[in-house]
């Protein structure tokens, strides 16, 4: 991520004063929502900090379950009883002026209650079997859930289990299955049944102009989502419903609501066709759902839907709903929902004027996805055309299919400069160095850099298929699985192999040092032969201590990021070994192991415990994030960034790929739309399969750590997800102004 | 002229977003006759190549002093001094340099050369409907040059921008007039005492040439810095409004904000600012008056 001035260097003076007569003509404020959604989002913004963790009456219940079902065999059974278990023992809460419902109580405990998790803790728990590995970072088959409603659902597992022969050892282990789903489906129905029942009790004692609303409430959670969804404001609850009982019964987090402005057409559209629905209405629905996201997912993670893209008749499916879907950014204005635009050469030119205005204004969201790039690339790994359009980001950057997925993203994340510097004798910091071999060329550096990559991705294939091992033998989600194809038509649950996509994404990082790093051993070491590679490791090691020469002429040395071909003719070919030696895995369920360039926070993480390296990085400094370049190297901005970060194939990547871009804003927030829109589009018509924006002054970041109080709601573009600023960690802060630092 | 043309360029700047429309590539070429005390890009005056050093990069390790054979750098643990009168440009010290704390300023580049830079953005130009820019110092300085590349410039089927003072013979403007889809022309007094005050030079060929583009029919903007205790005084505005009211086609103007950017550039040079460090930049709100002034009276104005 790096910084640009979109702005003359000649606006020095009074940034707010407007020229009335020059001016364009004032466009529609996009931040103003309804003072509800401003109540509820201020709400929203006090609980940051205390939205951390399990809820403990989820905790509870979960133990209690466990004890109750101790007698019960089989593992799976006892799996969809937990679900079932913990929706229905969950206690409802409505919060004022709510609109759509369903969250954690966040109740205190009683000490009885404590003590039952303590036990549960001490005595019951080892004694069950570990399940290890990637959870939820997936969305579910939203479809289903609208058109059969849970009660739908249970009548197709009713007639899956009235053809099983149960004196078969096999269709035995389904209807096992089965029942577990059916315990857990019934939990859904109850815990909604909960919330009619509050809201009419509500109602009794409410204000009369809440009365209606919460008698509404009363009768839409009667009827969804165990019913078929029949109105738009039906959907959204059962949408909204569905996602959260996936969090609170399968006690996992980051469940991705989709394509909504795919699923939600068709109501969206009626409603507004009969009068029953405005598009404010429909908006402020949106609202509260966009708030309501953010109250049960913890900061710095992400959650969010996708809009726009191709359906598999390659027409661009964009539409009046895929606009309101992104319009919530600038009412909800917090770190979720992290809503991805699905780009293609068609998509309105309404759509892109509206995320760029909301960027401009330093929303962070939303980010633009390569919808072409990343099809072709989803069928590049055996998808059909239909599957590979119905993606979704699970949930920054990693890209996995829509309601088929039982997809391990981030698993795990790789140390591309640590994978050089074994090679050459460097160890992590705070180990003993070992001796370097003799490497007498380039070619011999490559070799040996990619048989240490070989061991590195098989360790990590090796770990992530004993995760999903333990899963097999120890895990089970039959609650999800209820929504994720094919596990109900084959009888088996996610966890044994039943969804129909079964891959593994890993996520590489620090691809610019690497490229860098080695850009700077081809010219110092091996051409120009300034510096030997035992002198670069002897500085490397001292992280330059006496060794400011070999630093200086590292940094001077031609950088990714600078559209620099002979720098950048260095990606194609590590892409390419990175991409075969994952092609020579299968995970344990026979998936494809996926390559990606996604880092999360692993770039500071991960940089942080690795020794300086040969592209003048210091010890211990942060690794450059995504697949961008690294922070303060792209000298010749954005144009020059954006056409090293395309120079390379992105199609495989499908665990992800991001480049960040970082602008400072305009005077006025649209003065920068125009060329910022142009910037993102041309990389995008380059084959860039994802960018991201930040749009803050440096000075808003300093001022922000001065005064955390005054910014708790400024979200920053992290890498792959948006976080709250004022709730990273310093070195995480310090990370994300230095971006900008160096070229402004 | 041939496309292997040559002349000095100091700066070839991507990403440009205010010297025409869209996302543009800017080639700023050495050599200005003018000597405007606010100049904003000193190393553009000397038509030739220059060495600069930038002393927050130098970590006065002494080995340009070492590999200098004409003798010009002195340097001790806290002073770093340079002779340029002994300096050739050999650019020596420059290459040996660690630190990236001399560089050479201008550098002998070819049509092809600044070609095979502009052209990799052609992408970002066609999303935005930018293209290339010529500004300086004065490009008209180097005629030649200057008509090569954009000739070469059209030839690739760009749009072109011309930054000039206008301060050069009415024919060299009329032959590269078929290259230039945008002409920046740069006004920085009407009065022509002022003018001579503010920049050495007589302003009479540039109002003479600015009066024959616009009858012309050209394609003009045209640009005025705002000075602070310079030329933002008003017998300038009063100059402009009789400029503009004098034409039946009044060109769109845009005033450019005196900012103290520049100020560091001097030193690395060798040489001493000419604005004193309390002329302050000028702000959107000392501009104000003027362009509501201008506006009311029917003119296009904008602040670039």
């Amino acid at each position: 991520m790096y910084g640009y001035l979109i702005d003359s260097g000649a606006f020095a003076g009074d940034s707010v004063l407007t020229l009335s007569k020059t001016a364009t003509l004032p466009l529609a404020d996009l931040s103003s929502a309804t003072s509800r959604v401003e109540q509820l989002r201020a709400i929203a913004i006090d609980r940051i900090p205390h939205v951390t963790g399990e809820d403990r009456e989820v905790t509870l219940l979960a133990a209690r379950s466990w004890w109750t079902s101790s007698g019960e065999a089989s593992v799976i059974l006892r799996r969809g009883m937990l679900a079932g278990d913990i929706l229905r023992g969950m206690t409802p809460v409505i919060d004022t002026d709510e609109l759509l419902v369903g969250k954690f109580s966040r109740r205190e405990l009683t000490s009885d209650e404590s003590t039952d998790i303590e036990n549960w803790r001490k005595y019951g728990e080892p004694a069950t079997g570990k399940a290890f590995g990637q959870r939820a970072h997936m969305s579910i088959d939203y479809d289903r859930v609208l058109r059969l409603g849970i009660r739908g659902v249970i009548t197709q597992i009713e007639r899956y289990r009235s053809s099983l022969d149960t004196s078969r050892a096999a269709d035995l282990e389904k209807d096992c299955f089965y029942r577990a789903c059916l315990s857990a489906l019934d939990g859904v129905i109850v815990l909604a049944t909960k919330y009619a029942d509050l809201a009419d009790e509500q109602a009794r004692d409410a204000a009369p102009e809440r009365i209606a609303e919460l008698t509404e409430i009363a009768r839409v959670c009667r009827n969804v989502p165990e019913y078929p969804a029949e109105t738009f404001a039906e959907a959204m609850q059962a949408v909204h419903f569905i996602t959260f009982a996936m969090c609170a019964g399968n006690r996992m987090l980051l469940f991705q609501p989709g394509r909504p402005d795919r699923y939600l057409l068709p109501y969206f559209r009626r409603d507004m066709a009969s009068g029953r629905l405005t598009r404010e209405k429909a908006l402020e629905l949106i609202d509260c759902f966009g708030i309501l996201l953010n109250e049960y997912t913890p900061r710095g993670l992400a959650v969010g839907w996708m809009v726009g893209g191709r359906d598999s008749s390659g027409v661009d499916i964009s539409n009046e709903l895929s606009e309101l879907f992104v319009e919530t950014i600038g009412h909800v204005r917090m770190a979720y929902p992290a809503v991805g635009v699905c780009w293609t050469p068609d998509t309105p030119r309404d759509l892109m004027r509206l995320a760029s205005r909301l960027l401009a204004r330093g929303y962070s969201h939303p980010a633009l996805f390569n919808d072409d790039v990343i099809t072709r690339g989803l069928m590049g790994l055996g998808l059909s055309h239909r599957d590979a359009c119905e993606y979704i980001h699970s949930c920054c950057v990693e890209i996995t299919p829509i309601a088929i997925s039982n997809v391990y993203v981030a698993s795990p994340y790789f140390n591309l400069i640590q994978c050089l510097h074994d090679v050459l004798g460097i160890p992590q910091r705070g180990i003993e160095p070992i001796a370097m071999p003799d490497i007498p060329s380039m070619d011999d550096l490559l070799g040996r850099f990619n048989a240490r990559l070989h061991d590195i991705v098989h360790a990590g294939i090796a770990d992530q298929n004993r995760c999903m091992m333990s899963r097999a033998q120890s895990g089970g989600f039959p609650l999800l699985s209820c929504f994720v194809n094919d596990c109900l038509a084959d009888g088996k649950d996610i966890d044994h192999g039943g969804a129909r996509v079964n891959w593994i994404e890993c996520s590489f990082v620090g691809l610019a040092n690497l490229v860098d790093a080695l850009a700077a051993i081809r010219l110092l070491v091996f051409e120009q032969r300034r510096i030997s590679l035992s002198q670069l490791r002897d500085a490397l090691i001292a992280n330059f201590d006496g060794h400011a020469d070999i630093k200086a002429l590292l940094d001077k040395a031609p950088k990714y990021g600078t559209d620099n071909d002979t720098v950048d003719a260095l990606v194609q070919p590590i892409t390419d070994a990175l991409r075969q030696e994952c092609e020579q895995y299968r995970s344990y369920w026979g998936g494809a192991f996926v390559p990606g360039f996604f880092c999360w926070q692993m770039h500071e993480h991960l940089g942080r415990h690795t020794m300086a390296s040969a592209d003048g990085r210091a010890e211990g400094f942060p690794f450059a994030d995504g697949s961008g370049p690294a922070q303060g190297r792209e000298m010749f901005g954005p144009t020059a960034a954006v056409l090293s970060s395309t120079k390379w194939n992105h199609e495989p990547m499908i665990g992800g790929v991001a480049v960040n871009m970082r602008f400072q804003p305009g005077n006025q927030p649209d003065d920068i739309v125009e060329p910022l829109s142009a910037v993102c589009e041309t990389f995008l018509r380059l084959g860039g399969f994802e960018t991201q924006i930040n749009v803050v002054n440096t000075s808003t970041l300093r001022d922000a750590q001065a005064h955390p109080d005054r910014y708790r709601d400024l979200v920053v573009r992290v890498a792959g997800y948006s976080d709250y600023f004022v709730g990273l960690s310093a070195e995480m802060q310090a990370e994300v102004i230095m971006r900008s630092e160096m070229t402004l | 002229m041939t496309m292997s043309a040559s002349g000095q360029v100091f700066n070839i700047q991507r990403f440009s977003l205010h010297d025409g429309p869209g996302i543009r590539t800017t080639v700023f070429l050495k050599g200005c006759p003018l000597r405007c005390q606010w100049c904003h890009n000193p190393e553009g005056l000397d038509p030739r190549a220059q060495v600069r050093l930038n002393m927050h990069q130098c970590v006065h390790c002494g080995h340009c002093a070492e590999v200098c054979e004409h003798g010009c750098h002195t340097v001790t643990a806290d002073t770093h001094a340079m002779d340029r009168s002994a300096c050739d440009d050999c650019g020596k010290c420059v290459e040996e340099c660690p630190y990236a704390a001399l560089e050479v300023v201008g550098e002998q580049i070819t049509v092809d050369g600044i070609m095979s830079v502009v052209a990799r953005d052609l992408p970002f130009y066609e999303q935005s409907g930018g293209g290339m820019t010529l500004s300086g110092g004065e490009p008209m300085m180097q005629f030649e040059f200057t008509r090569s590349i954009l000739t070469a410039a059209k030839a690739a089927g760009l749009h072109t921008a011309l930054e000039t003072t206008s301060l050069c013979a009415w024919d060299r403007l009329q032959e590269i007039r078929p290259l230039v889809d945008l002409f920046l022309v740069d006004l920085k007094h009407t009065d022509d005492t002022r003018h001579r005050e503010l920049t050495g030079v007589s302003n009479k060929q540039i109002l003479a040439n600015i009066h024959r583009m616009v009858a012309a029919g050209w394609p003009v903007r045209l640009r005025i810095p705002f000075v602070p205790q310079r030329n933002a005084e008003p017998s300038f505005l009063s100059g402009i409004d009789a400029l503009l009211a004098s034409m039946p086609a009044p060109p769109p103007v845009e005033f450019l904000l005196y900012h103290r950017l520049a100020s560091g550039k001097w030193a690395s040079l060798g040489g001493e600012p000419t604005m004193p460090p309390d002329i302050p930049a000028a702000t959107l709100h000392d501009v104000a008056p003027w362009v509501e002034a201008l506006t009311d009276a029917g003119y296009d104005v904008s602040v670039g």
